[in-house]
């Protein structure tokens, strides 16, 4: 974060803007803001030090503004689009903070942080260090991103992974969406999830090694691994069941979502 | 070797899956008068309750499923005080936590103009010819209501189905609902959950839906008569009625169909709002 700031304040070159588009040179990986109401947003990281910004409406004046540490896009002098395409371009490792009502977003090859609000908006994360999304409705995909996770959707699906590497962070939240996650989870793996009645699966690399925590009300249990020794009741787990050496933890909660366990 | 008869009928009817264990039915009946109060609560176990004609409620419990320790572990309290009647399935004493893979199936019958309460938990309610007010609650279950009269209705994420009914409220988070042949009033809200609409709304049909992105689709019949308005930040209109809008804009569309007799307002952060003439 710090380095981040420092990239900004070292570089103070003035943003080229013009109708449609804006650039901006910048020492190194930044923080962005974008808002927008129905507007979809394109985001990739690139190796270039600078940012861009174009929108598929040429009339449009489209400006980098700086905040001290951070850049925010504005279009025709206001902080949100209300329509069309928006394009982004930010130097790889770059910290993200994105929001929209009804747009689609998407992120590809950052690297840095991704913090992304929408709410019926569909959420795709390809290649971050950190997500953290909420959506209401909007489905979230989460691709190559081995950092913490955090995703809360009331009704949205997510789906995680595969996930590199035997250290999973997620903690994911909603009211009806499904979790479909894949990877290894091992030491310092920590997922969680809480449902009503959104079902969970989670597909897990064999070389994985965690202890499973799963309370529920009314859900079911499907499990494909062998866990083997557990006790299913419609509170779920009578005690934590353990695979492999049990060093990671996944921790589930429903009302009455089911969890289903499989082999990756 | 003699087979019984009922043994062999049982095995053809039931195929090659076997049904779930059950305990034999129990059943309970009282005597309300035609305007019976009925509240009924259960966890996990489906609820149906349908009128019959009379003036009698008429319960019936079936325990399904696990073993028969988790059977054991239900208990259906049922009792009936005048017009009252109270149901409710419960698992384990009241201090103990319920561990259980049996639940409660409950059938209640009762005069069409009876007042009921249903609480659900994760169970599936099914209502159909109560003419009396109706209230139907649940968490994940679904509810499906026919032939009501003054309904309310509250789910979390249980889907919500209605065909037919006077008057009508309902409200959830991400559960879907479809309504079909509400004569008067419509009172709607969801965070997430669509809602369908389909009928006539003319003379007397009022109809209000508040969503944050759940879309409304109305299904209208070629008659229809009524004002439209439509607020919305980003949500799109669709017109299958091809009305001239007296306002239409980035905030929404007011506009009027036929005589502008009936009403209709949707109000919604991102849901999209579609008429379709049928």
């Amino acid at each position: 974060m710090k380095a981040v700031a420092l990239a900004v304040l070292l570089w103070a070159a003035p943003a080229l803007a013009g109708g449609g588009s804006a650039t901006t040179a910048v020492a190194g990986p930044v923080t962005i803001q974008l808002e927008t109401t129905s507007a979809d947003v394109q985001v990739k990281g690139t190796a270039a030090h600078k940012v861009t910004l174009s929108v598929d409406d040429s009339d449009i004046q489209v400006a980098l503004v700086a905040h001290g540490d951070r850049i925010e896009a504005t279009f025709d002098g206001r902080r949100k689009l209300r329509s069309g395409e928006v394009r982004l371009e930010v130097p790889t490792g770059s910290r993200l903070e994105l929001s929209t009502v009804s747009g689609d977003l998407a992120v590809e090859r950052l690297g840095g942080e991704a913090y992304l609000h929408s709410l019926s908006g569909d959420v795709h994360v390809d290649g971050a260090s950190v997500a953290d999304v909420q959506t209401i409705s909007g489905d979230v995909v989460v691709k190559a991103t081995a950092g913490a996770m955090r995703i809360k959707t009331v009704s949205g699906d997510a789906r995680v992974g595969p996930v590199a590497g035997p250290a999973a962070e997620l903690q994911f939240e909603t009211t009806s969406g499904d979790l479909v996650w894949s990877g290894a989870c091992g030491a310092h793996c920590r997922i969680t999830a809480a449902t009503v009645s959104g079902d969970l699966s989670l597909a897990l690399d064999p070389r994985s090694s965690f202890e499973l925590r799963y309370q529920t009300y009314s859900g079911d249990l499907e499990d494909h691994l062998g866990l083997g020794g557990v006790s299913l009741s419609p509170r779920g787990l009578d005690r934590p069941a353990r695979f492999g050496a049990g060093e990671g933890v996944i921790d589930c909660k429903t009302f009455s979502g089911d969890l289903a366990l499989r082999r990756r | 070797m003699r087979v019984p008869l009922v043994a062999v009928a049982f095995v053809l009817l039931a195929g090659s899956r076997p049904a779930a264990a059950a305990d034999a039915p129990k059943s309970w009946r009282f005597t309300t008068g035609a305007r019976a109060e009925v509240n009924v609560e259960n966890v996990s176990g489906k609820i149906d309750v349908e009128a019959a004609p009379g003036s009698e409620v008429l319960v019936e419990a079936v325990t399904r499923g696990g073993t028969e320790t988790d059977r054991a572990q239900w208990v259906t309290e049922v009792e009936g005080h005048g017009a009252a009647v109270k149901v409710r399935a419960r698992c384990g004493g009241w201090a103990s936590s319920c561990h259980s893979r049996a639940s409660v199936e409950l059938t209640v019958k009762v005069p069409p103009g009876s007042r009921v309460a249903v609480h659900g938990v994760s169970s599936d309610v099914r209502v159909k010819g109560v003419s009396g007010e109706l209230r139907a609650e649940t968490t994940s279950g679904d509810v499906q209501i026919a032939g009501a009269g003054n309904t309310s209705v509250h789910t979390v994420s249980g889907d919500v189905h209605v065909d037919g009914a006077a008057e009508i409220s309902v409200k959830t988070v991400s559960g879907d609902v479809t309504l079909r042949g509400v004569q008067r009033e419509s009172r709607l809200g969801t965070v997430s959950g669509d809602i369908r609409w389909q009928g006539a709304c003319a003379v007397g049909c009022r109809l209000a839906a508040d969503t944050v992105s759940g879309d409304l689709q109305l299904a209208l019949a070629s008659a229809s008569s009524f004002d439209l308005d439509y607020r919305t930040r980003s949500g799109d209109f669709s017109d299958g009625f091809a009305s001239s809008p007296q306002r239409s804009g980035r905030e929404g569309v007011h506009t009027r169909i036929g005589k502008g007799e009936g009403s209709i307002s949707f109000h919604s952060v991102s849901g999209d709002l579609e008429l379709v003439k049928q």
